[in-house]
Parts: structure tokens; C-alpha cells; sequence
């Protein structure tokens, strides 16, 4: 067993008898094993504390739906305007519910989710200033009109086909649906390692444009692909369709 | 305890957190109250004891306990609470053996976590300025403890190989960043 493989498995707990007293014994025996180890041991807490900051942020953003009870003494004046407001809003929900039309907004909403940034991992740095790595950058952080430009003037240069799919996405999620439909048209041209997953997104892209016969062609062809990217969801959301 | 609460705390399944999040909080409140907690410092240990069960969770604690998840969400609650009565009562005096007749709920202690050493801070500096997937990665790797092939399933890496690859060029650009740190501050 390689000393990586030793080291992933001491991570991830899952050393047996035997290769903990492997790893004990390169540990303390090999200056550079140990050096690593300890190195990756400080990753590890660091990822803790760091993990941790992010899920209390994510517990008191939670806090923002509650109400306190200093502030639910309402103006006896404002209840009437308030039961008003809440008919109308009822009257604009049925309407809503009864328009069979905006099914397909709806599956589009709870299916769509910009793809994750699997091709590159981004590197904040002076000198990583490069286009692409700001491309990802800015499509990390959800900025997606600065994301697009940045895509376009690196595909322009490097010709990577799988930027085309980056930037599909970033205009699905702006909404701009029909240039959308264009680049993922574009990037399935191509063979990169991301083309059958253009399938899913601009099956999604038709299904925002109504487009739904076109929409179940391109999950029937995602799922024909054997790629097995969504294919979950491709296979729930086709018998939504049907 | 319910394997379902168990297994979204592990897989950062937000939508039920924040369902199990709400379906206890105002109880918390409640209870917290019964031990003049005000109501400031009650959502602080709410959210405390919810991050320390969570990382019961994730560490594998959580696989042998019997009772349920509420009562040792409480349990940890309530070894906060009286962390915090005795912060109280060294500002004034306070009897704490008031409220140790409440039998609703036992005490369950957690590991305070320490304050990270000198360097552990400044290698925490550098770790913020790699890109989110590969602070992800890392995360998944050396805290959370999964293998390259649940992070390429988990994550949609093609598979282990990708995921090898990119962990060790994200590991490489940390290790640059500190020993070039005048470059890039």
C-alpha cells in the first residue's frame, strides 16, 4: 500500500489492524510522513473550525424568519388593510394554481441548479489573475453577467469547449434562456467530458420556454448516453412530462 | 435516535435542518426560560447545542445513542445552560442547586472546542483564500473523512481519479500560499 493510500484511509478512518501499526510506525520513523501527516492534521481542524463558522451562519440566517414577540403589537388600524391584503393574495394564488401554464415554470424551478464548477478548482491569488480562473471565480459567487464575459473572451482564446457548458449555465440561471439554448446546442458539437450533462441543462432550458417535446428529447437522450449525471432526476422529471 | 436527522446532519441536507431547526426552537426557548436564561443568550445556546449535536453527528457519536434525538439535543442544551448560570452567578450571586430538580432531561456533557493555535490561525488565513471547491474538497476530505470516491459521487467528480488529482493541486496551492505568503497578501 502506497504511503498516500495509507494516509487517505487514516482520514477517513479506515485503517485496519495491521496498517495502523503501519502508519504508527512510518510515523514515527519517516521525518517526511510524519511532516505530512501533522501538515493535513492541521487541515483537518482548520476545516472543522471553518465548517462549523459556516453552519452557525447558516443556523442564525434561519433566526431572520422569526418574528420577535416585542414587535407583533400591530396598529389596531393596519388589521383590517392586513386581512385585505390577505384575500387578494389568496385570489392571485388560485388564479395562479388553476393557469396550467406555469407547470413547466415550476418543474424548471425546482430542477434547475447551476451546475457546480467541476473543471477547474479556483485559486484567489496575485498570480493566478488569469481569465479563466476569474471566470470561476465570479461563476462561484454567483456572478453570472461578469461570469458570462469572462467565459466568452477565455473560450474566445483557448477554444476549451467546456466553457461553453459554463456559460450556458450562467445565462440559464440569469434567465436568458434562449442564448442559453444556443450554447449548450453549441458545446454538444463537441466531446469533452461534459457534453452529455448539456443534455440535462438544455432539456431544463425548453421546459422554461414551454418547449416540452423538445425538453423530453433531450432527457430521452441524456438518460440513452449513459452518463449517470442526474440521472435520477431526468428519469422522475420524464414521467412529470408524460 | 432517528438514523433520518442523524444522516441530514452528515450530508448538509439544509431543507430538513432547518425543519428540525424550527420544530425545536421555541420549546428550547421555553424550557431554557424555566432556568431564567434570557431569551438573547437562550437562542445562542440553542444554536450551540445544535452545532454540538451536529458535530456528534458527523464524528459518529450519535450511532450507539439510544434516546431520541430531541432529548440529546436538550441534554446538551441543558449542560450550556448551566455553563452559562454559572457565567451569571460569578457576576452576582446566584444559586445554582435551584435548578438541578429538573429531572425532564439529562445532562450531556460535550468537548469545549479549543482555541486554535498560532499557526492553525494563520494556515486558516490562507485556507479562506482557495476557491470555494476547493475548500469544499478539503472539507470533505480531512474533516468530514470521506473517501475519493464518495466525494466523486457526492460532488459529481467523474470519478476518484479527478478527485485525487484536484485534491492534491488544492493541497499544493495551500502549501504555496504559505511558503510565498509576500506574494500574495
Amino acid at each position: 500500500m502506497t504511503n498516500e493510500t495509507l494516509i487517505e484511509k487514516y482520514f477517513s478512518k479506515r485503517l485496519t489492524t495491521d496498517e495502523s501499526l503501519e502508519f504508527q510506525k512510518l510515523y514515527d520513523t519517516n521525518p517526511n510522513f510524519k511532516q505530512e501527516v501533522d501538515f493535513l492534521k492541521t487541515v483537518r481542524t482548520v476545516t472543522e473550525t471553518e465548517d462549523d463558522a459556516q453552519f452557525k451562519k447558516q443556523l442564525e440566517s434561519y433566526e431572520s424568519e422569526y418574528i420577535p414577540e416585542e414587535k407583533s403589537t400591530t396598529k389596531t388600524w393596519l388589521k383590517p388593510l392586513i386581512a385585505a391584503a390577505g384575500l387578494i393574495l389568496i385570489m392571485f394564488s388560485i388564479n395562479f394554481f388553476m393557469t396550467s401554464n406555469s407547470n413547466e415554470e415550476k418543474l424548471f424551478s425546482t430542477y434547475f441548479e447551476p451546475s457546480k464548477n467541476v473543471t477547474s478548482p479556483i485559486v484567489r491569488s496575485a498570480d493566478h489573475e488569469t481569465i479563466l480562473n476569474n471566470a470561476f471565480i465570479a461563476y462561484d459567487e454567483q456572478n453570472y453577467k461578469q461570469a458570462i464575459a469572462l467565459f466568452e473572451s477565455s473560450y474566445q482564446t483557448s477554444k476549451q469547449s467546456e466553457l461553453l457548458f459554463y456559460e450556458g449555465n450562467s445565462l440559464l440561471a440569469l434567465g436568458d434562456t434562449n442564448l442559453a439554448i444556443e450554447k449548450f446546442k453549441e458545446h454538444l458539437k463537441y466531446s469533452d467530458i461534459l457534453t452529455h450533462r448539456s443534455h440535462w441543462y438544455l432539456a431544463l432550458a425548453y421546459l422554461k420556454i414551454k418547449q416540452t417535446d423538445k425538453a423530453k428529447h433531450e432527457l430521452n437522450a441524456l438518460l440513452d448516453s449513459g452518463e449517470t449525471f442526474k440521472k435520477a432526476e431526468a428519469t422522475s422529471l420524464l414521467k412529470k412530462l408524460n | 435516535m432517528e438514523q433520518h436527522f442523524v444522516d441530514a446532519l452528515k450530508n448538509d441536507d439544509t431543507k430538513l435542518i432547518k425543519v428540525i431547526y424550527g420544530d425545536y426552537r421555541n420549546e428550547f426557548i421555553f424550557f431554557s426560560k424555566k432556568y431564567n436564561i434570557a431569551e438573547a443568550d437562550s437562542l445562542d445556546i440553542y444554536q450551540e447545542a445544535f452545532l454540538a449535536i451536529r458535530k456528534h453527528a458527523i464524528s459518529g457519536k450519535l450511532q450507539d445513542v439510544n434516546s431520541s434525538f430531541k432529548t440529546y439535543l436538550f441534554g446538551i442544551g441543558k449542560h450550556l445552560i448551566y455553563n452559562k448560570l454559572k457565567e451569571y452567578s460569578s457576576k452576582q450571586s446566584y444559586d445554582l442547586i435551584l435548578h438541578k430538580a429538573d429531572a425532564d432531561y439529562e445532562e450531556i456533557t460535550i468537548d469545549t472546542s479549543e482555541k486554535l493555535t498560532k499557526e492553525q490561525e494563520l494556515l486558516r488565513h490562507y485556507f479562506k483564500q482557495l476557491g470555494k471547491s476547493c475548500q469544499q474538497m478539503l472539507t470533505l476530505s480531512f474533516y468530514r473523512g470521506l473517501t475519493n470516491d464518495e466525494i466523486a459521487t457526492l460532488e459529481g467528480y467523474e470519478n476518484e481519479g479527478v478527485v485525487r488529482s484536484q485534491k492534491s493541486r488544492c493541497l499544493k496551492t495551500l502549501k504555496n500560499l504559505i511558503k510565498n505568503p509576500l506574494n500574495n497578501d
